[in-house]
């Protein structure tokens, strides 16, 4: 008698949890169909455009003042003075901005503690040189930047630095971007002071109204 | 009692015609004064667009009819010839904007672009983009002063441009009476200003300041209008309507970045598609310390500051 009882009761208790676990499969993988579709993902459509980074005309030349007929300026190699002037060639290079007497004597420079030839190639004045000794072409001049303002870089190697015109989708139309001494000078590189456009002539955040 | 059916009169009138004639011209003056409304229809409002139906219950042909006809508004009331289209949300994009703070010098040349991209009136030199001067160490956006005119950026200030969120959750919308104003699938907020009745609801319930109204016809010389213009973004709007920013959508809908974007001389802004993992505003959210807006209101912005 108890014997029959106590299997019965096996039997409900099996029963009960069999439903419960079939109810609990149900739910996990039945809930496929209710679940809102997959998130739309952005594909773009055929080849992307490209994306060009502008070199200011007449970069690694020393600027007459002059422009050319498409209002380009007109710009002097390095080298027509320092590779053919024995005078020049022989001095060594001066290495800092307070000590040009002759020439270059307009030059700003407030660039850190930084020399001449830690850019400018001594030995070849149309280069410029990393810390390594590497030469680098002038329009190249954005990896010597990179050197020290690595986060810089890897912003704008990600988009997030440096203005840019053209397109967000690439798909659609090219993009072009500024290097790094369309902006910034160089050899005084914080963003200069500047007046701003206008202020809105409306009602709101206007104090003298 | 046939003596009682005999109306008196007075030198011939009985008192109901007087009654009826009464009651008739007070009628036809109440009736007049009923429709004064409709003269002024032909000044700001043609009988066409008095009739024109809301942009999302119009067909493409009646849409093109309505378009046509603003153009050739435009052209009588400007002087310009300009093209107006339809932009619509490309499938499988989210636009989303971030700024870095750091960077942004407070020059203005965003807004400045806004002005001139989108058709603003000249005389308020209005523009969709507000630029905050904050002091340091400050992030109440309300105390925020947009009216400086001297050298930027000035010690001890930041600046912090301010333009429509494009909220995930726009108050602006849920407040509009008539539903002139809507959140489109890729999270542009748009206005149909013809439909807009100019109550400024919106404009009082978005916390960020981004609405503006016509309080008059925007002045713009010929020469001086974008020809390129949208129905619902940069066509030049009728007087007594509300205005936004749509992240340019007729430049945006296209592929191209914004005007504000490509205005900017330090490159701060930085403008894309949330729904590519490969674009350049989810490596700045998924990288750089981002903040939004009032964030406590809930409103979901999709415009992002930083700090780097």
């Amino acid at each position: 008698m108890t014997v029959g009882r106590k299997k019965s009761l096996y039997v409900v208790v099996a029963l009960i949890s069999g439903v419960i676990l079939a109810v609990g499969i149900l739910l996990l993988f039945g809930k496929g169909n209710d679940v809102s579709p997959e998130p739309v993902v952005f594909e773009p459509k055929g080849e992307l455009h490209e994306v060009v980074i502008l070199t200011p005309p007449g970069i690694g030349t020393l600027r007459t003042g002059l422009e050319d007929l498409h209002g380009n300026p007109i710009g002097v190699a390095c080298s027509t003075c320092h590779a053919d002037r024995a005078a020049l060639v022989d001095t060594p290079m001066i290495e800092h901005a307070a000590d040009l007497k002759e020439f270059h004597t307009e030059l700003k420079f407030e660039h850190g503690t930084l020399t001449c030839s830690s850019c400018h190639h001594p030995d070849d004045r149309d280069k410029l040189r990393l810390s390594n000794g590497t030469e680098v072409a002038f329009t190249d001049v954005m990896t010597l930047c990179a050197q020290c303002h690595g986060t810089q870089y890897r912003s704008y190697e990600n988009g997030a630095h440096g203005g840019m015109t053209g397109y967000w989708d690439l798909s659609r139309g090219p993009r072009e971007r500024n290097n790094c001494v369309a902006c910034h000078n160089p050899h005084a590189p914080a963003f200069p002071q500047l007046q701003p456009a206008p202020p809105p002539r409306d009602r709101f955040f206007n104090p003298t109204h | 009692m046939s003596q009682e059916s005999e109306e008196p009169t007075v030198g011939g009138v009985t008192r109901r015609t007087a009654m009826k004639a009464l009651g008739a011209t007070l009628g036809a003056a109440a009736f007049a004064r009923a429709m004064v409304p409709l003269q002024a229809l032909t000044e700001e409002t043609s009988v066409d667009e008095f009739l024109q139906k809301h942009y999302k219950e119009m067909t493409p042909e009646e849409l093109r009819k309505v378009m046509d006809r603003l153009e050739k508004e435009t052209l009588e009331r400007y002087g310009a010839e300009v093209e107006i289209f339809d932009a619509k949300p490309i499938p499988g994009v989210e636009y989303g904007y971030a700024l870095n703070l750091s960077v942004c010098v407070g020059c203005r040349k965003c807004a400045e672009a806004c002005h001139i991209e989108n058709n603003h009136d000249r005389k308020t030199n209005n523009s969709y983009i507000r630029v905050l001067e904050m002091e340091q160490g400050s992030m109440d956006m309300e105390r925020g002063n947009a009216s400086y005119d001297h050298p930027v950026p000035a010690p001890g200030k930041f600046y912090m441009p301010v333009q429509c969120q494009q909220c995930a959750n726009p108050p602006c919308v849920d407040v509009c009476p008539v539903q002139a104003t809507w959140k489109e699938d890729d999270g542009i907020v748009v206005v149909d200003y013809n439909w807009c009745i100019g109550c400024r609801y919106c404009e009082a319930a978005c916390p960020y300041h981004a609405r503006r109204f016509n309080w008059s016809r925007p002045e713009i010389a010929a020469e001086e209008v974008n020809p390129v213009q949208a129905y619902l973004s940069n066509r030049i709007r009728p007087k007594g309507v509300v205005e936004k920013c749509t992240f340019c959508l007729h430049r945006t809908r296209e592929g191209k970045h914004p005007a504000c974007l490509e205005a900017c001389p330090t490159g701060a802004r930085v403008f894309g598609n949330l729904l590519d993992p490969n674009s350049e505003i989810r490596w700045v959210l998924e990288n750089k310390r981002v903040y939004i807006l009032k964030e406590e209101l809930g409103t979901q912005p999709r415009f992002f500051y930083y700090f780097d």
